[in-house]
């Protein structure tokens, strides 16, 4: 009999086979790895590539490397003296020569100090930022100064002189560590996020020596990991100020204040970053009198911050469009004013909200500040490239430009993976 | 809000702070009085500084001949060929980069996506480290590396011949094989195109009989076979009209490493983009529309490409655009390696060529604010985000 409606059955269909059988390691491996043809056809390919691509990894990178050499050319000639023509290994002594100034710059060398006592500072200023209290501040300071009281014994121990490397990021490292274990509980963490607010002037202060007795750097003398840094925090932090702005322009029911808000934001979306950055070197100077014109680190600076602004400002106004409207109604029903209801009630709960955001906007921020060196900043991505690295070194751009490719890939990954925490949490805070 | 009478002036004052309406007019006027203020300084410094250029200001300069050259097949650009035309090529060399690289990146990151779904841990984690190697690491610098990798190349100065001869590599870039077109061509793609009109009617019908009967006919491969199988007989019965030459060094089909690199360093920077979308969308599909197909007796594959693929595609429609969008972006990229799309006519060579800064980098603004209006409007004509059907 035909049934009444086309696709239902006909008749009754045939048992189906039990489900698969046995337990333990090769149930797993049968349902995962080998089930069926084509999935034992893709393990045994992935294995097969994997197996390859870190033979071939390891190669390179370990067995046909070259450890001492006095140039790339000398790195290659000795690959094919040690392991024949053809052969291909990492010429790694072209990393150690070009370190300092992948990291430094044309920083003056007598000055460098400063910036250990920077990357100290930023240790300290980020801690409060990505936990609740400071007791991973005190962990690392632990783990640094232990690490080196170690090395001294193991000095001791095999009879070799002792070297205690005791620098300003120790020592900044040593005090705020100490700091953090008598007065780092998490009631204390207000302070503590105060002080880190106030970290990216002090990184400028220190760098560019404007404090009195520092002795002044221009801006030009800035390059490598050194103007990476600068620029990244700089931007931010100005981002983060300029993207509340748009956020609150964005939030706002004043059309005369959301239409233009809007507008600069989806500009600043569309527009890709280096056309922005080439109106930095050649547009901004002429939006200001002659002989105002702020330095070409200044302009990128600015450009950056509003190209992370706006993703600021879409994170936040996210945020403050979750917020309930309940939540004014009720502070307003309390007796509160509207800006103490904007700053205590509802603000709180956007940044919340939106933090996984801002992390994402911070990572997208480490990534686009490589593309400075399309406007000529050498920062560490243009110092790893063969138009700054001396002829001698040449021949190993791949080994320069895959040790800051690793660089990258951990800070990214370290701010991508924060966000995706950040994230489960938001989801367990039942809101 | 009443008042009785005489409100003395501080309490008027106070009145226009405290009532919503006058507050906002209060605001507004202030915010664009700050606005006007700013603007016209600005404006008055870009008109000072417009004076001290002393070209004045306008687009006559686009009729005028370049005088530089670009070597992009097909259109190029030679030296008396004014700047007009250079903008034209530009846009056709930004639309061609950024079409390989999105195709690519969409093959490459629904296959990665593919993967990461699969039960298949060990191929699964595979996909997930390259995909968060190319995601993390900046773009430019693939590009940078790509291109370093081709100079060395270059340096070595031999050609590599690449997929059984197919293709070849040397110094100047990829050369592609040339197709060869005999007397009887036309013949052969009349047969194609038949073919694909059979394809597309027999898809109709087939689609029309499923409705009707709740009967699926089987698809795919009839389908390949009729439109790969009369073509190839064809060819091969009139004697090959239609042949594969292998590429040589000096052919005309030849990529240049500049688009080479940036197309392959886009197209994986995307791949990973797009594998994270497609995977968020399908996770975003209710497991319960799996179930629910199981029990109504559709089989696994079924479920997968009747159920959830048209759900979750649905759902990763907007993201997908977004992606290709950051691809269209990250093409001005080609500035760093000397591949002239739009920015690097407008941004760099015209306006070095002609002086005229500001009247370049306001047509380069406008082009991608009018690039991400359309596909902002696309996006909405596509229509909304769907139920995830939960």
């Amino acid at each position: 009999m035909r049934p009444p409606l086309p696709y239902l059955a006909a008749r009754r269909l045939p048992a189906a086979p039990p489900p698969m059988g046995g337990r333990g390691l090769r149930r797993w491996l049968t349902e995962t790895l080998f089930g069926t043809p084509a999935n034992t056809a893709l393990t045994v390919l992935t294995l097969a590539l994997l197996l390859w691509l870190g033979h071939a990894l390891w190669q390179w990178g370990w067995t046909q490397a070259v450890w001492q050499a006095e140039s790339a050319e000398a790195c290659r000639q000795t690959v094919i003296a040690l392991h024949g023509a053809g052969r291909r290994g990492a010429c790694w002594p072209a990393v150690a020569a070009q370190a300092e100034r992948l990291v430094y710059g044309a920083y003056p060398e007598a000055l460098r100090w400063r910036i250990s006592a920077a990357i100290g500072l930023l240790a300290v200023a980020l801690v409060p930022l990505m936990a609740r209290d400071m007791r991973p501040l005190v962990a690392i300071a632990a783990a640094v100064i232990g690490g080196k009281v170690a090395l001294v014994i193991a000095a001791l121990a095999t009879g070799g002189p002792p070297t205690l490397d005791f620098g300003p990021t120790t020592a900044i490292l040593a005090t705020g560590g100490a700091a953090a274990f008598v007065f780092g509980r998490a009631e204390n963490r207000r302070v503590w996020l105060l002080a880190s607010a106030a970290f990216p002037l002090v990184l400028n202060a220190l760098l560019w020596g404007w404090l009195p007795g520092l002795a002044a750097v221009p801006a030009s003398m800035a390059g490598g990991g050194v103007l990476t840094l600068v620029l990244v925090v700089n931007a931010f932090a100005a981002a983060l100020v300029l993207g509340m702005l748009l956020a609150l322009g964005l939030w706002s029911e004043l059309s005369l204040v959301r239409g233009p808000t809007a507008g600069f934001v989806a500009a600043m979306r569309m527009v890709p970053p280096v056309p922005l950055l080439l109106f930095a070197l050649i547009g901004i100077p002429y939006l200001f009198p002659p002989g105002a014109v702020p330095g070409l680190l200044a302009r990128a600076t600015l450009v950056m911050a509003a190209i992370t602004a706006a993703g600021v400002a879409t994170a936040l106004a996210e945020g403050l469009r979750a917020v309930p409207e309940g939540q004014a109604l009720a502070a307003r029903a309390l007796g509160m004013r509207d800006g103490r209801i904007l700053t205590s009630v509802i603000l709180p709960q956007a940044i919340r909200r939106a933090t996984p955001g801002l992390v994402r906007a911070a990572a997208r921020l480490v990534r686009a500040s490589t593309l400075v060196m399309v406007i000529g900043l050498t920062d560490i991505l243009a110092m790893a490239s063969p138009t700054v690295t001396p002829l001698r070194w040449q021949g190993a751009v791949l080994e320069l430009y895959g040790v800051v490719a690793a660089g990258f890939l951990c800070i990214s990954w370290a701010l991508a993976r924060y966000a995706r925490r950040l994230d489960g949490a938001d989801r367990h805070m039942g809101v | 809000m009443t008042f009785n009478g005489n409100t003395s002036q501080a309490a008027r004052a106070a009145m226009i702070w405290h009532d919503r309406h006058r507050r906002a007019a209060l605001l507004q006027t202030l915010a664009l009085a700050m606005v006007m203020l700013a603007g016209s300084w600005l404006l008055g410094n870009v008109l000072a500084g417009l004076s001290a250029r002393g070209l004045g200001f306008g687009f006559g300069f686009l009729q005028r001949p370049a005088g530089y050259a670009i070597a992009t097949a097909p259109v190029g650009l030679e030296p008396t060929q004014s700047h007009g035309r250079a903008v034209v090529v530009g846009l056709l060399n930004t639309a061609v980069v950024t079409g390989i690289a999105a195709v690519a990146a969409l093959a490459l990151g629904l296959a990665a996506a593919a993967l990461r779904l699969s039960p298949n841990w060990l191929a699964g984690g595979v996909a997930a480290a390259v995909c968060a190697v190319f995601g993390a690491v900046p773009v430019l610098l693939w590009i940078l590396m790509l291109a370093t990798a081709f100079a060395a190349l270059a340096a070595t100065e031999t050609a590599m011949p690449l997929v059984g001869g197919l293709l070849m590599a040397d110094g100047a870039g990829l050369h592609l094989p040339a197709v060869a077109l005999g007397p009887d061509a036309g013949v052969v793609a009349g047969v194609t195109v038949l073919s694909a009109v059979t394809v597309a009617a027999l898809l109709i019908r087939w689609r029309r009989v499923r409705d009707r009967t709740g009967r699926a006919a089987p698809v795919l491969w009839p389908a390949v076979l009729t439109l790969i199988l009369p073509p190839v007989a064809a060819n091969l019965m009139l004697g090959q009209p239609v042949t594969l030459a292998a590429a040589a060094p000096g052919d005309a089909a030849l990529v240049r490493p500049a688009l080479l690199s940036l197309a392959v360093g886009l197209s994986l920077h995307g791949a990973a983009r797009v594998a994270e979308t497609t995977r968020r969308a399908v996770l975003a599909v209710n497991p319960d529309q799996r179930r629910a197909a199981l029990a109504l007796g559709l089989t696994a594959q079924q479920a997968m490409w009747l159920v959830l693929v048209p759900l979750a595609a649905r759902i990763a429609r907007p993201g997908l655009l977004r992606d290709g969008m950051a691809i269209l972006r990250n093409s001005s990229l080609a500035l760093a390696v000397g591949y002239m799309d739009v920015t690097g006519v407008l941004g760099a060579a015209t306006l070095a060529e002609t002086g005229r800064d500001l009247e370049c980098l306001l047509l380069l603004a406008g082009f991608y604010l009018a690039a991400g209006w359309l596909v902002e409007r696309l996006g909405r004509a596509l229509g909304a985000p769907a139920a995830t059907g939960r």
